[in-house]
């Protein structure tokens, strides 16, 4: 990293201000002047010592008291190096612009719009800013500025969404949509050609049973072909990372698991990593081990889910029955284990909330023992079917080189032939005492990722019964008395506990002052939290990396071209939780 | 002759034969595994988290100190405490009123992991759809009857559990001691 620190220095000596290594976390972050952001950020993704080929995410972070209030954050990643950049850059408040770095990272154009959405920051040169996630006409504000409360402005109480029955229903005076509305949602001008061309505009959603949440797509229809798909996301926006800019960081955990729903425990051991990763805690082996088995639990279930829920979209209604089926004892395992099946708040900071029992462990070694029977059932029932092979190959089709440009992670990015899996690259839990493999697709369509999805149920399935037979005794939480409240049964026993307890549950645990991103391969892919603290009990800023928003935004690109009766395999190949999506 | 094999396996749909194959093989071996609901039940774990309740000890006495730990400990302050003395009890508090707000609780345990003396419990309950929300605003008489009918064993008291425990929620003088 050094060596490309110094050619960057010596290359923009008036571009770059300051270079900050955090050598504890491992963590570069390079602060360069806005106006200067093009040329560094195509260096840097262009030069053969470079290669950030990969845009993790772009964060925004108000600091009202700074004379250049806003900071935008880019945070990069080069696959080839397998190592990680921040970016910064400072904008001031009366002018709050920076320049767009779609040219560069074609998956910049919906985390910009994101930032422009939060926080009110320009992209000059973005072919589309408007609102992502609140809605168009949102008047009160960019909702995460450090001057917004956090239970907005008021506008929520004039909304008039109920009828009143003793009014006369409004009369709709003319149906039509204006013409300027409907712009945004139209591709671009074609070039002139003999075919007869007559574009129509099809609303779908927000609720259509498909869309695995509330997501409107407007599509432009030639014909029956797709021309332009504008996926209109929010509809489920809950403000996750407002809400937890007020809580101390223990309360956060149970407010993770409503991100992606259908892995609660993914997130929460993305969320405790990152944390984790700021206190710079080490957690005790047995709770590793825990924790990789009830993540790889968790990645079995939401593959099951995703296969179920593609095969009921596409018409194979079985599949969906059989794969619910092991998914609930896989259901059952999680409620004997912390007492809830969908939202599990189960991990800690520092480790785990309840210890395995050995009739658990017994259960789930029952569960491996008949899994792969029945991933060959599943597998008999559809993977030759010609329908599901007329439906899934050559459908959502994205090259290895567009899918790193759009940052797409996780299943995704391996169907296209790309070996990028987090557990290998950047190993946590017990990822590297075990023996397993990344299953790599070939031709980028639904198909391979299906393929894929099936492997890694089975290499979840060889890493759980590796970590069952490895599993070393021990404590399932960390030793750390200023970040992690004492065990229960001490705390009416002695003084010191009952004071910590008290401390840590009404002031909440103080990190230092620094920032971190930390990744975690969730079932859909890469799932990042970049936490910015001040020092205090709550996190200054929270941003959250969901791959699903990432993946929205290769929506587009994978969408045109294809019949409509697609686009509902094209919003499955991704395994989209709205919930994640829209935080 | 592969050709041939693939160009056979077409036009007998031999797919769709493994695939009824695995499907008729489970209707030979069918168990069900559905519960029909409203008239069988599951049986829950025991760790489950459903309705909160306040607990008491044996000799009735309420356990809860008034300490608000849970209000500060709840992700989406579902809770509310107003604590007092214990009249004619100087040193001893009590929660005089306690309220929470069910419609935004997340059961998520913190309260009950915050509670330094396992006043709060998470009860097997989950029944709990109602009409008018108003009816999810519930105060400690409810609170308590909740713990009543799901908690039938009760603890001991504090300070019969371990009696060197003198620094909270005891009145020194009413401390009953540890039969022998």
């Amino acid at each position: 990293m050094q060596p490309l620190i110094e050619t960057l220095m010596t290359r923009f000596p008036r571009a770059v201000l300051s270079v900050e290594a955090d050598t504890a976390r491992a963590e570069v972050s390079v602060r360069i002047a806005a106006d200067r952001l093009i040329e560094v950020a195509r260096f840097l993704h262009d030069a053969p010592e470079a290669l950030f080929d990969h845009l993790s995410d772009i964060c925004s972070v108000d600091y009202p008291e700074d004379r250049q209030r806003f900071e935008v954050v880019y945070l990069l990643h080069s696959l080839p190096y397998r190592r990680r950049l921040r970016l910064k850059a400072r904008v001031p408040e009366d002018n709050p612009a920076i320049a767009s770095v779609t040219g560069i990272w074609k998956g910049a154009e919906f985390l910009e719009r994101e930032v422009y959405d939060m926080m009110g920051i320009t992209f000059s040169g973005h072919p589309d800013l408007r609102r992502i996630l609140m809605p168009e006409d949102y008047a009160e504000g960019f909702p995460l500025r450090k001057d917004f409360p956090a239970e907005g402005r008021g506008w929520r109480s004039q909304f008039d969404f109920i009828p009143r029955l003793d009014e006369a229903p409004v009369e709709q005076t003319d149906s039509e949509i204006p013409e300027r509305d409907k712009q945004a949602f139209r591709a671009e001008a074609a070039p002139s050609s003999s075919r007869r061309r007559e574009e129509l505009l099809l609303n779908m959603g927000p609720q259509h049973p498909s869309t695995h949440g509330v997501l409107r797509v407007v599509l432009e229809l030639d014909g029956e072909r797709i021309v332009k798909a504008t996926p209109d996301l929010g509809y489920l926006h809950r403000g996750v990372e407002k809400l937890s800019e007020g809580l101390a960081y223990m309360q956060i955990i149970p407010h993770t698991d409503r991100l992606d729903y259908v892995c609660a425990m993914a997130n929460n051991y993305a969320y405790v990593r990152a944390v984790e990763k700021l206190l710079g805690i080490t957690i005790p082996e047995r709770a590793e081990y825990i924790r990789t088995i009830v993540a790889e639990m968790q990645r079995i279930v939401g593959h099951l889910f995703w296969l179920g829920t593609q095969a009921l979209d596409i018409g194979a209604m079985t599949v969906f029955f059989w794969t619910f089926r092991e998914r609930e004892v896989l259901l059952d395992m999680f409620e004997k284990l912390c007492g809830a099946r969908l939202t599990l708040n189960y991990y800690r900071i520092g480790g785990v909330d309840s210890d395995f029992t050995p009739d658990l462990v017994l259960r789930l070694k029952t569960f491996l023992d008949t899994f792969p029977e029945k991933v060959k059932e599943y597998d008999s029932l559809i993977a030759s079917n010609r329908i599901w092979l007329g439906r899934t190959k050559n459908v959502a089709v994205i090259s290895a080189e567009d899918a790193i440009s759009f940052g797409c992670t996780g299943p995704v990015l391996r169907g296209s032939g790309v070996a990028y899996d987090i557990r290998k690259e950047e190993p946590y839990g017990v990822y590297d005492k075990v023996d397993w493999e990344v299953p790599v697709g070939k031709n980028g369509d639904t198909y391979d990722r299906y393929w894929i999805r099936m492997e890694e149920m089975r290499q979840s399935a060889r890493i759980i019964r590796q970590c069952l037979d490895q599993l070393p005794a021990g404590p399932i939480i960390a030793d750390a008395p200023q970040y992690i409240p004492p065990p229960k049964q001490h705390v009416m026993r002695d003084m010191e506990s009952l004071i910590h307890h008290f401390i840590i549950f009404t002031q909440g645990l103080k990190p230092p002052k620094a920032e971190t991103y930390c990744a975690t391969e969730a079932p859909k892919g890469e799932l990042g939290f970049f936490i910015v603290s001040d020092g205090s009990a709550r996190p200054y800023r929270l941003k959250i990396r969901s791959p699903s928003f990432v993946h929205m935004g290769a929506f587009d690109h994978m969408a045109r071209g294809y019949l409509i009766s697609d686009i509902i395999t094209i919003f499955g190949t991704y395994d989209i939780v709205m919930g994640e999506c829209d935080r | 002759m592969t050709k041939l094999k693939a160009w056979f396996k077409t036009i007998i749909f031999y797919e769709i034969l493994v695939g009824m194959k695995a499907t008729l093989s489970h209707l030979l071996h069918y168990k069900p595994i559905t519960l029909q609901y409203p008239h069988e039940k599951r049986a829950l774990p025991d760790n489950y988290r459903g309705m909160l309740a306040l607990l008491r000890y044996d000799d009735g006495t309420e356990k809860c100190v008034g300490c608000d730990l849970c209000e500060a400990a709840c992700p989406s302050r579902v809770i509310r405490v107003v604590s007092a003395e214990v009249p004619g009890e100087p040193t001893k508090r009590y929660s005089k009123e306690y309220y929470m707000d069910m419609t935004r609780c997340l059961f998520c345990g913190m309260c009950v992991d915050a509670c330094p003396v396992d006043a709060l419990g998470m009860t097997r309950e989950f029944e709990w759809a109602v009409y008018d929300k108003r009816q999810l605003h519930l105060n400690k008489e409810q609170l308590l009857a909740i713990g009543d009918r799901s908690f039938p064993v009760r603890e001991k008291r504090l300070e019969l559990q371990h009696p060197n425990v003198a620094f909270f929620n005891v009145s020194f003088g009413h401390v009953p001691q540890k039969p022998n």
